[in-house]
């Protein structure tokens, strides 16, 4: 049986590598130093991090900061939630991947990691502590907030600073947009003072389709999916598009044939929405997200 | 009251001709800028045009009508880089002239260039502003221009050898009208008649694939099983009837099992073309799409 012992060896080697990788090469920081509200206590658990790199016992949201080169920086910040059905994050191919893809053209990417509604480390019988519009969407709130309040030091523009989620996580990606929440000009914390609502929203094979309703206001939205997705994404995201549609919001969506669910962005392995950061950073450059580097 | 007249009919003569001499100008810089071989869909003929073929064409800028004698304009590829797909090209123009430049040629030498054969298809048109008012309009969509486009896939068929095609890959890719030609095509798959005395009728007209660039009466389409695979692409801020419509015929093609692929571009409406912009991209999609259908073979890794 020397498979069953090799398979748990590699995986934590694998697992080690990830880990090293994203700390090494890219800063991490907390939404709240002190601990996310009403996560305090649970902040210094570790998280857990499967064989195949899924991270779950998620009580200290973070961002991974991917930023372009001083020569490329376009301005643009984006905040990548990953999916992962809210049971764990599936933080290489639809978080680390996608950072280092925007970054290397010009775009700040800022890998979030969320409380989740169903964390697979809870033990089961006992409650789930999260839900996704009360901790998942303040997550992604206090993520844009943080990006605007340190835009100086990353070289970010406040004003193009959007966010993208792929499947779970375009569900709260999409929550963020339809939620925006003004900032608190007495707050006493400097980060609760910038506004959380997101510049633009790009919502990849999103879950919870049928819940997206978009307003007159809502920021302007990229919609991808495979075709052969499930129903309520592949024939739930062209409804979506019609609604952005007759709210009278931008809004851009691409179908590519031949592709199910959870593409994400993974380079080694060309498929039929290999182009989908293309369309996504096109978008950006014609809805004039991307301002051009300044030398 | 004489002298107004007789001027006005001088003014009028005057205009005719030059209006005249300007189509043959015109006619002759697109032809210069195009030089690409031409060849005519019947030799002797489109059936029922037979009497009309040899009636100059009517060429405004870069646009033609007056169409009599239905003709395919051939972008090849260099042969180390041939794909062996070829494409129907049909440019839109409302049905009343052809776009000829902007969705044809120019879209075929795009094609050529990335190994896909391009045949502008110049195919009679439904409501020719060439017909003088009052006088009917001699053609169809569905008879004629339907027929030119079969003959198109055909011909092409019938030479695949000689211009480097697979005869297997054969599509069809249409603009605006042009679409509409193109998804009513597709829609009349005629596998051609075994007794027929024309070879090339004998070959089938059933396009490998259909791409539906901002397409006319978007809502005739009505794919069934085991029509041919679907590219679709419009601006958002194109009519309801297209930038609502493409999706309901992508969702159209789902339901009927075929394989589909669907662009919506933000902030662009009608008519792109290959104009630079927010839709810029849509024929690098078209060839991925066609790599991703096995139309063209994968680079090796």
């Amino acid at each position: 049986m020397p498979r069953v012992r090799f398979i748990p060896v590699l995986a934590v080697a694998l697992a080690l590598t990830a880990n090293a990788f994203a700390a090494d090469a890219h800063p991490v920081v907390s939404l709240w130093p002190d601990g996310a509200p009403g996560s305090a206590a649970r902040r210094a658990e570790a998280e857990h991090v499967a064989a195949n790199g899924a991270v779950s016992n998620i009580h200290n949201p973070t961002l991974t900061v991917y930023l372009p080169s001083r020569e490329t920086a376009t301005g643009a910040a984006v905040v990548i939630a990953p999916g992962g059905a809210h049971r764990f994050l599936t933080i290489a191919s639809e978080g680390y991947n996608v950072g280092q893809w925007l970054a290397a053209h010009g775009i700040a990417g800022f890998v979030l990691k969320y409380r989740l509604a169903h964390d697979d480390s809870n033990p089961a019988g006992t409650p789930q502590p999260y839900t996704i519009e009360g901790d998942a969407l303040a997550d992604a709130q206090r993520a844009i907030r943080l990006i605007r309040s340190r835009a100086t030091e990353w070289h970010v523009n406040p004003a193009a600073v959007g966010i993208l989620g792929f499947s779970a996580g375009g569900e709260v990606a999409a929550l963020a947009a339809m939620r925006p929440a003004p900032g608190q000009p007495g707050a006493t914390d400097p980060i609760e003072r910038e506004n959380s609502r997101p510049d633009f929203q790009a919502l990849v094979y999103p879950g919870q389709s049928g819940k997206i309703l978009p307003a007159k206001d809502s920021p302007p939205a990229f919609l991808a999916c495979g075709a052969n997705d499930r129903p309520d994404i592949a024939e739930g995201l062209p409804a979506v598009y019609l609604r952005f549609k007759e709210a009278g919001v931008p809004v851009e969506i691409h179908i590519f044939a031949g592709v199910g669910h959870g593409f994400g962005y993974r380079p080694e392995r060309p498929s039929g929405s290999s182009s989908w950061p293309e369309c996504f950073r096109d978008f950006l450059a014609f809805r004039k997200f991307l301002s051009a580097p300044t030398p | 009251m004489k002298t107004p007249a007789v001027a006005l009919l001088l003014i009028a003569v005057a205009f005719a001709r030059l209006s005249a001499a300007d189509y043959s100008a015109a006619a002759q810089k697109l032809l210069a800028a195009n030089p690409e071989p031409v060849v005519p869909l019947w030799p002797n003929g489109a059936p029922g045009s037979e009497a009309r073929k040899d009636e100059p064409e009517k060429v405004v800028g870069n646009s033609v009508s007056n169409i009599h004698f239905p003709t395919l304009t051939i972008f090849l590829p260099a042969k180390d880089t041939a794909t062996g797909v070829a494409v129907v090209v049909c440019p839109g123009g409302g049905h009343r002239n052809l776009v000829m430049q902007k969705e044809g040629y120019d879209i075929a030498k795009w094609l050529a260039s990335h190994g896909i054969a391009g045949f502008v298809l110049k195919n009679r048109l439904a409501n020719d502003d060439a017909t003088p008012a009052g006088t009917p309009q001699p053609y169809t969509v569905e008879r004629d221009a339907l027929a030119d486009a079969q003959r198109a896939i055909r011909l092409i068929r019938s030479r695949a050898a000689e211009w480097g095609v697979n005869p297997a890959n054969v599509g069809i890719m249409g603009f605006s009208a042009g679409g509409e030609v193109t998804a009513v095509a597709a829609m009349h798959p005629d596998a051609g008649n075994p007794s027929a005395p024309d070879p090339i009728d004998r070959l089938d007209a059933r396009p490998a694939f259909q791409g539906l660039i901002y397409p006319g009466q978007a809502q005739k389409i009505k794919p069934e099983k085991g029509a041919p695979p679907a590219f679709l692409a419009c601006g958002a801020d194109d009519r309801p009837d297209i930038s609502e419509g493409v999706p309901r015929a992508y969702l159209l093609f789902k339901q009927a099992g075929v394989p589909v692929e669907m662009h919506v571009y933000a902030g662009v409406g009608h008519g792109f073309g290959l104009r630079p912009g927010p839709a810029h991209g849509w024929p690098d999609r078209f060839r991925e799409w066609l790599v991703n259908q096995k139309f063209i073979a994968a680079p090796a890794p």
